[in-house]
């Protein structure tokens, strides 16, 4: 059992690097001890060993007052896992018809053990032919998916997937389409974005930027 | 002859609306804000022309309730002629609205409003390229100048068509369509209206589920969705042709000073507390001059001209009401009114819901929540009526419950008042400090345990545009009309109650029930108690009831701080006045305005009963 074990261990690390970048951009406070166990569902105790661990590896730090931030190198790791998870879901309730809670616990598991060569195809796949349609990226391009919560202002992007509970269908109406081309006029980092679609400033919710799979287009 | 005025929101739809009937209707810079259809007639070459303004909407195939208003006036041909409003700025969106009107074939008409806008920012569309590619005519307008729209009428008697204009649908689609049309008789648009799962008939509705599962399976995407990605393959075609764009004149990006965390929130934080200062100055003052005309020439007269005692009763609880109606309306809901309109029309209210959004989420709901909790500030009134913008109900919970919470102008009339006066300015600021506390904690807990699904806000920002005087008196005008209309019977049926209640003897027999706890709980006397009543039909009459009772205007002489303090805590805090109550059950139902009411009185008893215990 070795193997399982160091596997589960493993994907604890990613969890964590994961909730804590998606605190960075929600500007929600997870990074306490106590609050990062409370999302993760675990207790507190079982997390320690861990983060000593993370930290030891650079890829955290705890700061005087208790609270955790990520070095550069967890940043990546974190956001790498999370567009991980997003392209996932995508997959899974876009492509397979998935409804969108399973899709989620399916990438939840999934974003662990994949590949970012298989998660680079998956992501080409998605966008395939005939769904981005007018805009596709180069070819040879190295292919880079982001949520809409990680651009920064002045970004110009290119819509590749709209997952969205609930809301899918107003943001389609808005133009918020696989292929179209949108700018970040303004983002605060926590309290959402302002995109402009099709000449008109759409304001969002983190929550709702979240769901929205981009690529930087150019 | 019937016309339908359709578009996306804050195109200047109700604007043109306006110009044609001569009815007043709301007209904002804010998007969704016509939500009732309203109708209006106009005559012209003897022909009586029936208009009706629609809700504003992004799409019409949509569930949301003024998608399926729309639909159905568009397909259920209600309309002579159908009339899309686009903004010339914002084309390409609003030909994606346009071309699924346009697939119902009816005569229509298209007026390309918001051409000086356009112009500024660099935007030329070609009306007559537009006219041809679309087969109906074009008419460019500036609906804020009333050019052109003389020429509406006009063109919807003499040269209405049915547009032409088709979308090149994926051949999955059109094959699916015409196998519907054949096998089931049915014309174009009832064939794509059942693929996009709209037919009533349960047959069809059956066999274009089977095929549009079919569709899905093949293109990994739902029927929708190819759907909408070929009309916006289509919108952006036609925009390509006919738009051309020049670099715009620049000026100073105003904008970004508004919406950035920095001045941004600072800048928010002035104008409403600016706001709610300079309501207040103005209110209590007009408020008092109002009051005091009210009794010098009306209550006087009355009480000297010797009516009989019931009559005299009746007449005197007649003149309070209206007393009340009016003392609060103009002084404190009008000029709130003026403001909010102002904030409205030059396009800041969305500005300040972006900015609030991720603090509201706290509170189970999102950026467009502010607009209620500002307003109750004001008035609480108002506010209930604007939780209509919410889109959930469980939004619309939360907002009612809190926005019933915030202490209104009349409630600040107590705290300063008696607080203030008698006590200080310190223990004044913390009333209101108490108030917000409940208010949060409210909040929080709301939004824990309120059942509905949250979602985010989509929110269109509104230009910046320059708001005209006439626009801004003319809103405010009908918005204290409503709540007139609103509050006004029902301050009068309360206000004779209460009347009765006095004559016949009923208030005292209370007023002895009650003393005893009345003194153990809240540590107030007896007649303390009976103002709080009288609180229910204007709040501040709370303050002015609880004068007549203790026989002297010098309150610091008859209570002690502490009754003073735990008078004005339960007044702010306890149940809503009686118009509040009434909105409450016309937006959320009879059973939750209960809810509210007795929550309300419970938080105020419970605060009542701990600061007695307390201070004393
Ligand atoms: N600059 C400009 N503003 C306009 C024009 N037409 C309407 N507006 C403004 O646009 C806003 C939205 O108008 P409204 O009639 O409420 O739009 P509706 O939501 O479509 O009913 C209001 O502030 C109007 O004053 C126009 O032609 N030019
Ligand atoms: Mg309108």
């Amino acid at each position: 059992m070795p193997i399982l074990l160091y596997m589960e261990a493993s994907s604890l690390r990613e969890d964590i690097l994961e909730a804590l970048y998606k605190a960075r951009f929600t500007g929600t406070k997870q990074s306490l001890l106590e609050e990062l166990a409370l999302t993760l569902g675990k207790e507190p105790g079982e997390l320690r060993p861990v983060l000593i661990q993370l930290e030891q590896n650079g890829e955290l730090v705890f700061n005087p007052d208790g609270s955790l931030s990520l070095t550069p190198a967890g940043n990546e790791t974190g956001g790498r896992v999370m567009r991980k998870h997003r392209i996932l879901e995508c997959f899974f309730s876009e492509m397979l018809g998935m409804s969108p809670d399973t899709a989620s616990e399916e990438a939840c598991t999934l974003e662990h053990g994949v590949s970012d060569e298989a998660i680079e195809r998956l992501g080409r796949y998605i966008r395939g032919p005939g769904r981005s349609g007018l805009h596709g990226i180069r070819r040879g391009k190295r292919w880079q998916a982001l949520t809409l919560l990680e651009a920064v202002e002045g970004d110009l992007l290119v819509v590749s997937c709209v997952r969205c509970r609930g809301l899918g269908g107003r943001l389609h109406d808005l133009g918020l389409f696989p292929g179209t081309e949108i700018t970040v006029v303004r983002k605060i980092p926590g309290n959402g974005i302002v995109v402009r679609v099709k000449e008109c400033d759409i304001a969002l919710s983190t929550e709702i930027a979240a769901s929205i799979l981009v690529e930087r287009a150019g | 002859m019937k016309v339908g005025l359709i578009g996306n929101p804050n195109v200047g739809k109700s604007l043109i609306f306006h110009q044609l009937t001569g009815l007043g209707v709301e007209v904002s810079n804010y998007p969704g804000t016509t939500i009732d259809l309203q109708s209006g007639t106009t005559c012209f070459q003897k022909e009586m022309i029936e208009v009706t303004d629609l809700p504003g909407t992004y799409s019409i195939e949509g569930d949301s309730e003024e998608e399926k208003i729309v639909r159905s006036f568009v397909d259920s041909g209600k309309a002579d002629v159908i009339v899309a409003v686009l903004d010339a700025g914002r084309l390409e969106r609003n030909l994606y609205l346009l071309l699924q009107v346009a697939e119902y074939r009816r005569p229509m008409l298209v007026v390309l409003n918001m051409m000086d806008e356009a112009e500024k920012s660099g935007i030329r569309v070609d009306a007559g390229k537009l006219s041809s590619l679309l087969g109906v005519e074009v008419i460019p307008t500036v609906a804020i100048q009333g050019k052109n729209t003389s020429s509406i009428i006009p063109a919807v008697l003499s040269s209405v068509k049915s547009p032409i204009v088709n979308v090149l649908y994926d051949h999955h689609i059109e094959a699916a369509v015409k196998s519907l049309k054949t096998v089931h008789n049915l014309e174009w648009i009832e064939a794509i209206q059942a693929l996009l799962g709209h037919a009533k008939d349960p047959d069809v509705r059956e066999a274009a589920a089977a095929l549009s599962e079919e569709i899905e399976r093949m293109h990994r995407m739902t029927v929708a969705q190819i759907i909408a990605g070929n009309r916006h393959h289509c919108a952006e075609h036609i925009a390509d042709e006919v738009v051309q764009l020049r670099t715009p004149e620049r000026g100073p990006d105003i904008d970004r000073l508004l919406t950035s965390r920095i001045p941004g929130i600072p800048i928010l934080a002035a104008i409403l507390i600016g706001i709610l200062l300079t309501v207040f100055v103005i209110g209590s003052w007009l408020e008092e001059a109002i009051v005091t005309l009210i009794n010098i020439f009306v209550l006087q007269p009355f009480l000297a001209a010797g009516f009989p005692p019931l009559a005299e009763q009746l007449g005197v609880s007649l003149i309070l009401a209206i007393q009340a109606g009016f003392g609060i309306a103009f002084p404190f809901i009008f000029t709130f009114y003026l403001f909010i309109a102002l904030l409205e029309d030059s396009g800041y209210l969305t500005r300040a819901a972006f900015l609030a959004d991720r603090t509201l989420h706290r509170f189970g709901m999102h950026g467009q929540g502010i607009i209620p909790l500002v307003l109750g500030f004001g008035c609480n009134v108002p506010a209930i009526m604007s939780i209509k913008l919410l889109r959930t109900k469980r939004e619309r919970l939360i907002a009612s419950f809190l926005v019933t919470l915030v202490p209104c102008s009349a409630r600040t009339v107590i705290i300063a008042g008696l607080v203030a006066a008698f006590i200080g300015l310190a223990a004044a600021m913390s009333v209101y400090l108490f108030v917000m506390v409940i208010i949060l904690i409210t909040g929080l807990i709301l939004s824990r345990v309120t059942p509905g699904e949250q979602y985010g806000m989509i929110l269109e920002m509104s230009p910046l545009r320059r708001p005209t005087v006439k626009n801004v008196l003319l809103k405010s005008w009908m918005r204290i009309r409503e709540f007139l209309l609103v509050a006004m019977p029902l301050l009068i049926v309360a206000s004779i109650i209460l009347g009765l209640f006095q004559y016949s003897g009923l208030m005292a027999a209370f007023e002895e029930f009650i003393a005893p706890f009345s003194e153990a709980v809240l540590g107030l006397p007896s007649y303390a108690t009976t103002a709080l009543i009288f609180g229910i039909l204007r709040k501040e009459m709370a303050l002015e009831t609880l004068v007549i009772l203790a026989g002297t205007a010098d309150l610091g002489s008859v209570l002690t701080m502490a009754q003073i303090y735990i008078f004005a805590v339960v007044s702010v805090l306890f149940i809503p006045c009686i118009a509040t109550i009434a909105v409450l059950r016309k937006e959320i139902g009879t059973k939750m305005a209960l809810v509210i009411s007795a929550y309300t009185l419970a938080i105020g008893l419970l605060v009542g009963a701990l600061l007695n215990m307390l201070l004393s």
